[in-house]
Protein backbone atom coordinates (compact mmCIF):
# COMPACT_ATOMS: atom_id res chain seq x y z
CA UNK A 1 0.00 0.00 0.00
CA UNK A 2 1.64 3.32 -1.06
CA UNK A 3 0.76 6.65 0.60
CA UNK A 4 -1.70 7.71 -1.72
CA UNK A 5 -3.81 4.76 -1.29
CA UNK A 6 -3.08 5.02 2.48
CA UNK A 7 -4.35 8.08 2.29
CA UNK A 8 -7.21 8.06 0.48
CA UNK A 9 -8.51 4.76 2.77
CA UNK A 10 -8.13 6.67 6.37
CA UNK A 11 -9.93 9.62 4.40
CA UNK A 12 -12.92 7.11 3.97
CA UNK A 13 -12.56 5.50 6.91
CA UNK A 14 -12.87 9.17 8.94
CA UNK A 15 -15.36 10.09 6.59
CA UNK A 16 -17.95 7.10 7.11
CA UNK A 17 -17.38 7.00 10.87
CA UNK A 18 -18.10 10.41 11.14
CA UNK A 19 -21.10 10.10 9.04
CA UNK A 20 -22.33 7.15 11.11
CA UNK A 21 -21.64 9.43 14.31
CA UNK A 22 -24.21 11.75 12.71
CA UNK A 23 -26.38 9.28 11.80
CA UNK A 24 -27.11 8.21 15.52
CA UNK A 25 -26.94 11.22 16.43
CA UNK A 26 -30.11 12.40 14.68
CA UNK A 27 -31.81 9.09 15.41
CA UNK A 28 -31.37 9.45 18.77
CA UNK A 29 -32.93 12.80 18.79
CA UNK A 30 -35.26 12.19 16.84
CA UNK A 31 -37.18 9.79 18.88
CA UNK A 32 -36.88 12.29 21.65
CA UNK A 33 -39.07 14.52 20.04
CA UNK A 34 -41.34 12.15 19.94
CA UNK A 35 -41.59 10.93 23.42
CA UNK A 36 -43.30 14.24 24.59
CA UNK A 37 -45.71 13.41 27.50
CA UNK A 38 -48.59 15.64 26.97
CA UNK A 39 -48.08 16.63 23.46
CA UNK A 40 -51.01 18.84 23.23
CA UNK A 41 -49.67 20.73 25.80
CA UNK A 42 -46.92 23.32 23.95
CA UNK A 43 -44.60 24.75 27.33
CA UNK A 44 -44.68 28.52 27.73
CA UNK A 45 -41.63 30.85 29.49
CA UNK A 46 -38.70 28.85 31.29
CA UNK A 47 -38.75 27.33 34.08
CA UNK A 48 -35.92 29.43 36.44
CA UNK A 49 -33.99 28.13 38.85
CA UNK A 50 -35.60 28.05 42.51
CA UNK A 51 -36.87 30.62 44.79
CA UNK A 52 -36.28 33.47 41.51
CA UNK A 53 -38.58 35.96 42.30
CA UNK A 54 -41.42 36.82 39.84
CA UNK A 55 -41.18 37.49 35.70
CA UNK A 56 -40.50 41.05 35.47
CA UNK A 57 -38.14 41.36 38.45
CA UNK A 58 -36.26 39.01 37.79
CA UNK A 59 -35.03 40.37 34.54
CA UNK A 60 -34.71 43.55 35.88
CA UNK A 61 -32.46 41.94 38.82
CA UNK A 62 -30.37 39.25 36.63
CA UNK A 63 -26.87 40.23 35.63
CA UNK A 64 -26.18 37.29 33.62
CA UNK A 65 -22.95 36.58 35.73
CA UNK A 66 -23.39 32.93 35.70
CA UNK A 67 -22.70 31.97 39.29
CA UNK A 68 -26.25 29.73 39.39
CA UNK A 69 -24.96 27.80 36.31
CA UNK A 70 -21.36 27.65 38.06
CA UNK A 71 -22.69 26.49 41.72
CA UNK A 72 -25.23 24.06 39.98
CA UNK A 73 -22.12 22.47 37.61
CA UNK A 74 -19.54 22.50 40.91
CA UNK A 75 -22.83 20.76 43.10
CA UNK A 76 -22.90 18.35 39.81
CA UNK A 77 -26.48 18.86 39.18
CA UNK A 78 -25.71 20.50 35.93
CA UNK A 79 -29.27 21.70 35.52
CA UNK A 80 -29.15 25.27 34.69
CA UNK A 81 -28.55 26.96 31.69
CA UNK A 82 -28.69 30.44 30.18
CA UNK A 83 -30.91 31.16 27.59
CA UNK A 84 -30.45 31.58 23.62
CA UNK A 85 -31.97 33.88 21.86
CA UNK A 86 -35.19 31.70 21.64
CA UNK A 87 -36.90 33.69 24.24
CA UNK A 88 -36.83 37.10 22.64
CA UNK A 89 -33.79 39.72 23.67
CA UNK A 90 -35.71 40.34 27.17
CA UNK A 91 -35.28 36.71 27.89
CA UNK A 92 -31.54 36.25 26.59
CA UNK A 93 -28.65 35.09 28.89
CA UNK A 94 -31.00 34.43 32.09
CA UNK A 95 -30.79 30.91 33.45
CA UNK A 96 -33.30 28.40 33.03
CA UNK A 97 -33.47 24.36 34.01
CA UNK A 98 -33.34 23.35 29.97
CA UNK A 99 -33.37 19.35 30.40
CA UNK A 100 -35.35 17.74 32.56
CA UNK A 101 -35.54 14.66 31.30
CA UNK A 102 -31.82 14.17 31.78
CA UNK A 103 -30.70 17.03 34.38
CA UNK A 104 -33.46 17.78 36.94
CA UNK A 105 -33.06 20.46 39.80
CA UNK A 106 -32.38 18.76 43.02
CA UNK A 107 -33.49 21.57 45.27
CA UNK A 108 -30.38 21.69 47.05
CA UNK A 109 -31.11 25.29 47.31
CA UNK A 110 -27.66 26.41 46.99
CA UNK A 111 -27.99 28.70 43.85
CA UNK A 112 -30.34 31.05 45.34
CA UNK A 113 -27.95 30.86 48.52
CA UNK A 114 -25.26 32.08 46.29
CA UNK A 115 -27.13 34.79 43.87
CA UNK A 116 -25.37 38.27 44.17
CA UNK A 117 -28.27 40.19 42.76
CA UNK A 118 -31.02 39.24 44.73
CA UNK A 119 -32.69 37.87 41.24
CA UNK A 120 -32.91 34.26 43.45
CA UNK A 121 -34.41 34.91 47.17
CA UNK A 122 -33.34 32.06 49.51
CA UNK A 123 -36.84 30.71 50.50
CA UNK A 124 -37.76 27.09 51.61
CA UNK A 125 -37.77 24.56 49.51
CA UNK A 126 -41.52 23.65 50.03
CA UNK A 127 -42.42 27.65 49.23
CA UNK A 128 -40.44 27.28 45.64
CA UNK A 129 -42.74 28.00 42.66
CA UNK A 130 -40.91 26.82 39.66
CA UNK A 131 -43.23 24.97 38.02
CA UNK A 132 -45.61 22.17 38.24
CA UNK A 133 -45.60 19.00 37.11
CA UNK A 134 -48.51 17.29 34.82
CA UNK A 135 -49.09 13.44 34.10
CA UNK A 136 -49.60 12.17 31.32
CA UNK A 137 -52.55 9.73 32.45
CA UNK A 138 -52.11 7.65 29.13
CA UNK A 139 -48.80 7.15 29.53
CA UNK A 140 -48.33 6.82 33.75
CA UNK A 141 -47.90 3.05 34.81
CA UNK A 142 -49.89 3.67 37.74
CA UNK A 143 -52.51 4.72 35.89
CA UNK A 144 -52.41 1.25 33.66
CA UNK A 145 -52.56 -1.71 35.94
CA UNK A 146 -49.75 -0.85 37.20
CA UNK A 147 -47.87 -0.01 41.05
CA UNK A 148 -44.85 1.96 39.93
CA UNK A 149 -44.29 4.91 42.23
CA UNK A 150 -41.17 6.03 40.92
CA UNK A 151 -42.34 9.28 40.59
CA UNK A 152 -43.67 10.01 44.83
CA UNK A 153 -40.23 8.33 45.53
CA UNK A 154 -38.05 10.50 43.78
CA UNK A 155 -39.91 13.50 44.74
CA UNK A 156 -37.64 15.78 47.46
CA UNK A 157 -41.29 16.96 49.37
CA UNK A 158 -42.92 13.19 49.29
CA UNK A 159 -45.89 12.70 50.65
CA UNK A 160 -47.14 16.71 50.48
CA UNK A 161 -46.92 16.45 47.14
CA UNK A 162 -48.71 13.17 46.11
CA UNK A 163 -52.40 11.84 46.26
CA UNK A 164 -52.82 8.43 45.65
CA UNK A 165 -55.90 7.18 44.00
CA UNK A 166 -55.71 2.73 44.75
CA UNK A 167 -57.94 1.31 42.68
CA UNK A 168 -57.88 -1.75 40.25
CA UNK A 169 -56.28 0.37 37.82
CA UNK A 170 -53.28 0.33 39.67
CA UNK A 171 -51.89 3.08 42.36
CA UNK A 172 -52.64 5.81 40.39
CA UNK A 173 -50.66 8.75 41.50
CA UNK A 174 -52.12 12.34 41.50
CA UNK A 175 -49.69 15.68 41.59
CA UNK A 176 -51.11 18.46 43.36
CA UNK A 177 -50.62 22.15 43.53
CA UNK A 178 -47.94 21.77 46.32
CA UNK A 179 -45.58 20.84 43.73
CA UNK A 180 -42.64 22.99 43.20
CA UNK A 181 -41.65 22.02 39.89
CA UNK A 182 -38.47 21.02 40.08
CA UNK A 183 -38.52 17.47 37.95
CA UNK A 184 -36.64 14.58 39.45
CA UNK A 185 -39.72 13.00 38.54
CA UNK A 186 -39.51 13.59 35.06
CA UNK A 187 -36.24 11.98 35.46
CA UNK A 188 -37.03 8.78 37.58
CA UNK A 189 -39.79 8.00 35.50
CA UNK A 190 -38.96 4.32 33.84
CA UNK A 191 -41.03 5.12 30.86
CA UNK A 192 -39.49 6.23 28.13
CA UNK A 193 -39.50 9.56 27.18
CA UNK A 194 -40.93 9.71 30.56
CA UNK A 195 -44.61 10.43 31.36
CA UNK A 196 -44.41 13.20 33.33
CA UNK A 197 -44.33 17.17 32.12
CA UNK A 198 -42.93 20.63 33.56
CA UNK A 199 -44.75 23.53 32.86
CA UNK A 200 -44.65 27.08 34.70
CA UNK A 201 -46.91 27.94 37.15
CA UNK A 202 -48.24 30.45 34.90
CA UNK A 203 -49.70 28.20 32.26
CA UNK A 204 -50.37 25.83 34.54
CA UNK A 205 -53.45 28.65 35.84
CA UNK A 206 -54.62 28.67 31.78
CA UNK A 207 -54.68 24.52 31.49
CA UNK A 208 -55.77 23.80 34.66
CA UNK A 209 -59.68 23.36 34.28
CA UNK A 210 -58.93 20.79 31.34
CA UNK A 211 -56.66 18.92 33.07
CA UNK A 212 -58.45 18.50 36.29
CA UNK A 213 -61.52 17.81 34.39
CA UNK A 214 -59.40 15.01 32.12
CA UNK A 215 -58.74 13.22 35.55
CA UNK A 216 -62.42 13.40 36.69
CA UNK A 217 -63.19 11.79 33.69
CA UNK A 218 -60.76 9.34 33.77
CA UNK A 219 -62.04 8.71 37.91
CA UNK A 220 -65.66 8.86 36.58
CA UNK A 221 -65.15 5.98 33.74
CA UNK A 222 -67.08 2.43 34.34
CA UNK A 223 -65.34 -0.47 34.46
CA UNK A 224 -65.80 -1.27 30.46
CA UNK A 225 -65.51 1.93 29.22
CA UNK A 226 -61.72 2.07 31.44
CA UNK A 227 -61.32 -1.18 29.85
CA UNK A 228 -61.26 -0.03 26.33
CA UNK A 229 -59.46 3.32 27.40
CA UNK A 230 -56.25 1.33 29.05
CA UNK A 231 -55.98 -2.02 26.38
CA UNK A 232 -57.40 -0.01 23.42
CA UNK A 233 -55.11 2.91 23.57
CA UNK A 234 -53.07 3.45 26.15
CA UNK A 235 -51.05 0.11 26.57
CA UNK A 236 -49.86 0.00 23.27
CA UNK A 237 -48.63 3.12 23.30
CA UNK A 238 -46.49 2.53 26.66
CA UNK A 239 -44.99 -1.12 24.93
CA UNK A 240 -43.93 0.77 21.97
CA UNK A 241 -42.13 3.55 23.96
CA UNK A 242 -40.59 0.60 26.40
CA UNK A 243 -38.89 -1.10 23.13
CA UNK A 244 -37.69 2.35 22.43
CA UNK A 245 -36.16 2.51 25.90
CA UNK A 246 -34.68 -0.99 25.38
CA UNK A 247 -33.00 0.09 22.65
CA UNK A 248 -31.37 2.66 24.25
CA UNK A 249 -30.07 0.97 26.96
CA UNK A 250 -28.65 -1.43 24.54
CA UNK B 1 13.29 45.62 34.87
CA UNK B 2 9.40 44.80 34.23
CA UNK B 3 8.85 44.06 37.36
CA UNK B 4 4.82 45.61 37.77
CA UNK B 5 4.23 44.22 34.14
CA UNK B 6 5.67 40.34 35.65
CA UNK B 7 3.53 40.62 38.50
CA UNK B 8 0.12 42.15 36.94
CA UNK B 9 0.49 38.65 34.07
CA UNK B 10 0.47 36.77 37.94
CA UNK B 11 -2.25 38.21 39.34
CA UNK B 12 -4.26 38.03 36.59
CA UNK B 13 -3.84 34.61 35.85
CA UNK B 14 -4.11 33.51 39.38
CA UNK B 15 -7.81 35.47 39.00
CA UNK B 16 -8.33 33.61 35.62
CA UNK B 17 -6.96 29.81 36.65
CA UNK B 18 -9.17 30.82 40.04
CA UNK B 19 -12.06 31.02 37.68
CA UNK B 20 -11.53 28.39 35.33
CA UNK B 21 -10.78 25.81 38.59
CA UNK B 22 -14.91 26.24 39.00
CA UNK B 23 -15.18 23.59 35.51
CA UNK B 24 -12.83 20.68 37.86
CA UNK B 25 -15.62 21.17 40.74
CA UNK B 26 -13.36 23.36 42.72
CA UNK B 27 -15.42 25.65 44.78
CA UNK B 28 -13.14 28.59 45.33
CA UNK B 29 -14.90 31.15 43.04
CA UNK B 30 -17.73 30.25 41.51
CA UNK B 31 -19.67 32.67 38.88
CA UNK B 32 -17.52 35.53 36.61
CA UNK B 33 -15.77 38.74 37.16
CA UNK B 34 -19.61 40.23 36.90
CA UNK B 35 -21.01 38.06 39.93
CA UNK B 36 -19.22 35.85 41.91
CA UNK B 37 -19.54 33.59 45.66
CA UNK B 38 -15.76 33.56 46.86
CA UNK B 39 -15.48 30.33 48.87
CA UNK B 40 -19.19 30.02 48.56
CA UNK B 41 -19.43 32.54 51.12
CA UNK B 42 -18.69 35.65 50.16
CA UNK B 43 -21.39 37.16 47.69
CA UNK B 44 -19.06 39.59 45.43
CA UNK B 45 -20.92 42.33 42.63
CA UNK B 46 -19.65 44.19 40.38
CA UNK B 47 -20.30 47.96 41.09
CA UNK B 48 -22.22 49.00 37.51
CA UNK B 49 -23.50 45.60 37.47
CA UNK B 50 -24.98 46.59 40.67
CA UNK B 51 -25.97 50.04 39.20
CA UNK B 52 -27.75 48.75 36.29
CA UNK B 53 -29.73 46.28 38.32
CA UNK B 54 -30.74 48.82 40.71
CA UNK B 55 -32.15 51.13 38.12
CA UNK B 56 -33.86 48.34 36.07
CA UNK B 57 -35.55 47.13 39.29
CA UNK B 58 -35.89 49.56 41.35
CA UNK B 59 -35.78 47.93 44.19
CA UNK B 60 -33.35 48.50 46.66
CA UNK B 61 -32.27 45.47 49.01
CA UNK B 62 -29.99 44.88 51.49
CA UNK B 63 -28.71 41.46 49.68
CA UNK B 64 -27.53 43.23 46.72
CA UNK B 65 -25.98 46.20 48.78
CA UNK B 66 -23.81 43.61 50.83
CA UNK B 67 -22.43 41.67 47.53
CA UNK B 68 -21.58 44.80 45.87
CA UNK B 69 -19.82 46.23 49.28
CA UNK B 70 -16.83 44.08 49.41
CA UNK B 71 -15.97 45.22 46.02
CA UNK B 72 -16.38 48.81 47.07
CA UNK B 73 -14.19 47.86 49.69
CA UNK B 74 -11.04 46.53 48.10
CA UNK B 75 -11.24 49.02 45.58
CA UNK B 76 -11.24 52.02 48.25
CA UNK B 77 -8.21 50.85 49.05
CA UNK B 78 -6.73 49.56 45.61
CA UNK B 79 -8.25 52.63 43.16
CA UNK B 80 -9.05 51.71 39.58
CA UNK B 81 -6.52 48.45 40.13
CA UNK B 82 -9.24 46.14 38.61
CA UNK B 83 -8.53 47.35 35.01
CA UNK B 84 -4.91 47.01 35.03
CA UNK B 85 -4.56 43.92 37.54
CA UNK B 86 -7.72 41.56 37.02
CA UNK B 87 -9.22 42.42 33.90
CA UNK B 88 -8.43 39.59 31.38
CA UNK B 89 -9.20 41.90 28.58
CA UNK B 90 -5.77 43.65 29.29
CA UNK B 91 -3.99 40.85 28.15
CA UNK B 92 -6.07 40.18 25.48
CA UNK B 93 -5.44 43.28 24.23
CA UNK B 94 -1.94 43.61 24.84
CA UNK B 95 -1.55 40.17 23.00
CA UNK B 96 -3.57 41.97 20.22
CA UNK B 97 -1.46 44.81 20.07
CA UNK B 98 1.60 42.80 19.85
CA UNK B 99 0.28 41.02 16.72
CA UNK B 100 -0.59 44.38 15.07
CA UNK B 101 3.32 45.69 15.60
CA UNK B 102 4.67 42.11 14.81
CA UNK B 103 2.15 40.83 12.12
CA UNK B 104 0.94 44.26 10.60
CA UNK B 105 3.59 46.62 11.63
CA UNK B 106 1.57 49.75 11.65
CA UNK B 107 0.08 51.74 14.97
CA UNK B 108 -3.25 51.64 15.74
CA UNK B 109 -4.89 55.37 15.65
CA UNK B 110 -4.43 56.92 18.90
CA UNK B 111 -7.41 58.52 18.60
CA UNK B 112 -9.76 59.27 22.34
CA UNK B 113 -13.35 60.65 22.87
CA UNK B 114 -13.50 63.50 25.45
CA UNK B 115 -13.76 61.80 28.93
CA UNK B 116 -17.09 63.12 30.03
CA UNK B 117 -18.43 61.01 26.49
CA UNK B 118 -17.59 57.72 29.00
CA UNK B 119 -19.82 59.20 31.98
CA UNK B 120 -22.44 59.89 29.32
CA UNK B 121 -22.19 56.55 27.81
CA UNK B 122 -22.31 55.25 31.16
CA UNK B 123 -25.42 57.61 32.56
CA UNK B 124 -27.28 56.46 29.01
CA UNK B 125 -26.93 52.46 29.67
CA UNK B 126 -28.19 52.93 32.52
CA UNK B 127 -31.47 55.16 32.00
CA UNK B 128 -32.12 52.70 28.62
CA UNK B 129 -31.82 49.35 31.54
CA UNK B 130 -34.25 51.51 33.20
CA UNK B 131 -36.57 51.82 30.63
CA UNK B 132 -36.33 48.34 29.36
CA UNK B 133 -35.93 46.97 33.00
CA UNK B 134 -32.96 44.72 32.17
CA UNK B 135 -29.55 45.38 32.73
CA UNK B 136 -28.44 46.22 28.96
CA UNK B 137 -25.01 46.98 29.51
CA UNK B 138 -23.97 44.06 31.99
CA UNK B 139 -26.50 41.18 29.90
CA UNK B 140 -25.95 41.51 26.71
CA UNK B 141 -22.32 44.19 26.00
CA UNK B 142 -20.11 43.85 28.88
CA UNK B 143 -16.49 41.98 28.21
CA UNK B 144 -16.75 40.22 31.78
CA UNK B 145 -20.02 38.56 31.47
CA UNK B 146 -19.82 37.76 28.05
CA UNK B 147 -15.96 36.22 28.31
CA UNK B 148 -17.03 34.16 30.99
CA UNK B 149 -20.35 32.98 29.24
CA UNK B 150 -18.21 31.69 26.69
CA UNK B 151 -16.44 29.60 28.91
CA UNK B 152 -18.73 28.40 30.68
CA UNK B 153 -20.63 27.63 27.26
CA UNK B 154 -17.29 26.52 25.89
CA UNK B 155 -16.94 23.44 29.01
CA UNK B 156 -20.54 22.44 28.75
CA UNK B 157 -20.39 21.45 25.08
CA UNK B 158 -17.09 19.67 25.10
CA UNK B 159 -18.51 18.19 28.39
CA UNK B 160 -21.92 17.58 26.76
CA UNK B 161 -24.14 19.13 29.23
CA UNK B 162 -27.14 21.09 28.65
CA UNK B 163 -27.06 24.84 27.38
CA UNK B 164 -27.82 27.12 24.24
CA UNK B 165 -25.10 26.64 21.32
CA UNK B 166 -26.03 30.72 20.57
CA UNK B 167 -25.20 31.80 24.02
CA UNK B 168 -21.66 30.74 23.18
CA UNK B 169 -22.10 31.87 19.53
CA UNK B 170 -22.81 35.39 20.65
CA UNK B 171 -20.45 35.81 23.44
CA UNK B 172 -17.67 34.45 21.82
CA UNK B 173 -18.81 36.72 18.78
CA UNK B 174 -18.68 39.85 21.23
CA UNK B 175 -15.38 39.15 22.41
CA UNK B 176 -14.06 38.88 19.07
CA UNK B 177 -15.72 42.18 18.19
CA UNK B 178 -13.86 44.26 21.03
CA UNK B 179 -10.72 42.27 20.20
CA UNK B 180 -11.10 43.87 16.25
CA UNK B 181 -12.04 47.46 17.98
CA UNK B 182 -8.66 46.70 19.79
CA UNK B 183 -6.73 46.10 16.62
CA UNK B 184 -8.30 49.50 14.74
CA UNK B 185 -8.10 51.98 17.85
CA UNK B 186 -5.57 50.53 20.38
CA UNK B 187 -7.51 51.10 23.99
CA UNK B 188 -10.57 53.01 23.14
CA UNK B 189 -12.82 50.44 25.17
CA UNK B 190 -11.25 50.95 28.04
CA UNK B 191 -9.97 54.70 27.79
CA UNK B 192 -13.33 55.96 27.04
CA UNK B 193 -16.19 53.49 26.25
CA UNK B 194 -16.59 50.82 28.90
CA UNK B 195 -18.52 51.87 31.89
CA UNK B 196 -17.25 49.55 34.02
CA UNK B 197 -14.10 50.97 34.29
CA UNK B 198 -15.06 54.51 34.03
CA UNK B 199 -16.96 53.63 37.89
CA UNK B 200 -13.58 52.17 39.26
CA UNK B 201 -11.90 55.50 38.29
CA UNK B 202 -14.26 56.82 40.60
CA UNK B 203 -12.57 55.41 43.54
CA UNK B 204 -8.87 56.62 42.06
CA UNK B 205 -10.41 59.73 43.59
CA UNK B 206 -9.99 59.21 47.25
CA UNK B 207 -8.08 55.64 47.43
CA UNK B 208 -5.34 54.65 49.66
CA UNK B 209 -3.13 53.30 46.67
CA UNK B 210 -2.13 55.96 44.12
CA UNK B 211 0.70 56.99 42.16
CA UNK B 212 2.45 59.45 43.78
CA UNK B 213 5.34 61.60 42.33
CA UNK B 214 8.03 63.17 43.85
CA UNK B 215 8.44 67.10 42.54
CA UNK B 216 11.56 68.13 41.29
CA UNK B 217 13.33 65.40 40.51
CA UNK B 218 11.09 64.92 36.59
CA UNK B 219 13.11 65.96 34.07
CA UNK B 220 9.81 66.28 31.61
CA UNK B 221 11.22 63.46 28.70
CA UNK B 222 7.57 61.85 28.88
CA UNK B 223 8.90 58.38 28.15
CA UNK B 224 6.28 57.95 30.89
CA UNK B 225 3.42 59.53 28.55
CA UNK B 226 4.26 57.32 25.31
CA UNK B 227 4.83 53.67 27.61
CA UNK B 228 0.67 55.03 29.64
CA UNK B 229 -1.51 53.05 27.10
CA UNK B 230 -4.42 54.87 29.04
CA UNK B 231 -3.78 58.31 27.78
CA UNK B 232 -2.26 59.85 31.54
CA UNK B 233 -1.24 63.19 31.80
CA UNK B 234 1.74 62.19 33.89
CA UNK B 235 4.96 64.13 33.18
CA UNK B 236 2.52 66.87 33.23
CA UNK B 237 1.35 66.60 36.65
CA UNK B 238 4.07 65.87 38.35
CA UNK B 239 4.50 69.03 40.64
CA UNK B 240 1.85 67.44 42.42
CA UNK B 241 1.95 64.85 45.66
CA UNK B 242 -0.26 62.41 43.73
CA UNK B 243 -1.59 61.74 40.51
CA UNK B 244 -5.21 61.28 41.17
CA UNK B 245 -6.19 60.98 37.52
CA UNK B 246 -9.51 58.92 36.87
CA UNK B 247 -8.57 57.04 33.51
CA UNK B 248 -5.06 55.60 35.60
CA UNK B 249 -4.96 51.43 35.82
CA UNK B 250 -2.15 50.99 38.46
CA UNK B 251 -0.49 49.12 36.07
CA UNK B 252 3.15 50.62 37.05
CA UNK B 253 4.31 51.27 33.15
CA UNK B 254 5.20 54.39 33.54
CA UNK B 255 7.24 53.79 36.59
CA UNK B 256 8.86 50.68 34.54
CA UNK B 257 9.84 53.60 31.66
CA UNK B 258 10.38 56.06 34.05
CA UNK B 259 14.31 57.16 33.51
CA UNK B 260 14.95 57.74 37.45
CA UNK B 261 14.18 54.56 38.45
CA UNK B 262 11.77 54.12 41.53
CA UNK B 263 12.46 57.66 42.54
CA UNK B 264 10.39 60.01 40.96
CA UNK B 265 7.15 58.01 40.24
CA UNK B 266 5.97 55.47 43.17
CA UNK B 267 2.82 53.53 43.56
CA UNK B 268 2.33 53.74 47.26
CA UNK B 269 -0.49 53.63 49.75
CA UNK B 270 1.64 56.35 52.18
CA UNK B 271 0.13 59.37 53.22
CA UNK B 272 0.16 61.99 51.32
CA UNK B 273 3.04 64.73 52.07
CA UNK B 274 3.76 68.50 51.57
Amino acid sequence: MNRREFLQRSLITLSSLSLFGCNLDVAKRDTEQHLQPLPNIIPTGYIRPPGAVEDRPFRAKCTGCGVCINVCHIMKYDAIAATGFSGGPLNFGLPYIKDMRDYPCALCMECPKHCPTGALMNVEKDKVSMGMALIDFGLCFGYNGDVCLSCSKACPLGAKVFDFYNGEWGNQPYINEACVGCGLCVKYCPLGGSAIKVVTKGQYKTIKEAYIGEFRRLMAMSQEERYNVVYGTNLPNIMSRGRIVEREYR
Amino acid sequence: MNRFTLWRRGVMAAFLVLFILQIAKVNIVAGSLTGSVALSYIRLLDPFAYLESLSASGDFTLHALWSVLPIVALYAVFGRAFCGWVCPMDYLFEVVERLRQRLLKVKGMVFRLPRLSGYILALLFLIITALIGAPVFTNYLSHLTNLYRAITAGYFYLLDLPLDLDIFVYSTGAIIILLVLELIAPRLWCKSLCPVGRTYGLFNKFSLLRLSALSGTCQQCDLCNKACYMGVNISGSTHGPSIRDTDCIMCGRCIESCREKGKTLKLTFKKETQ
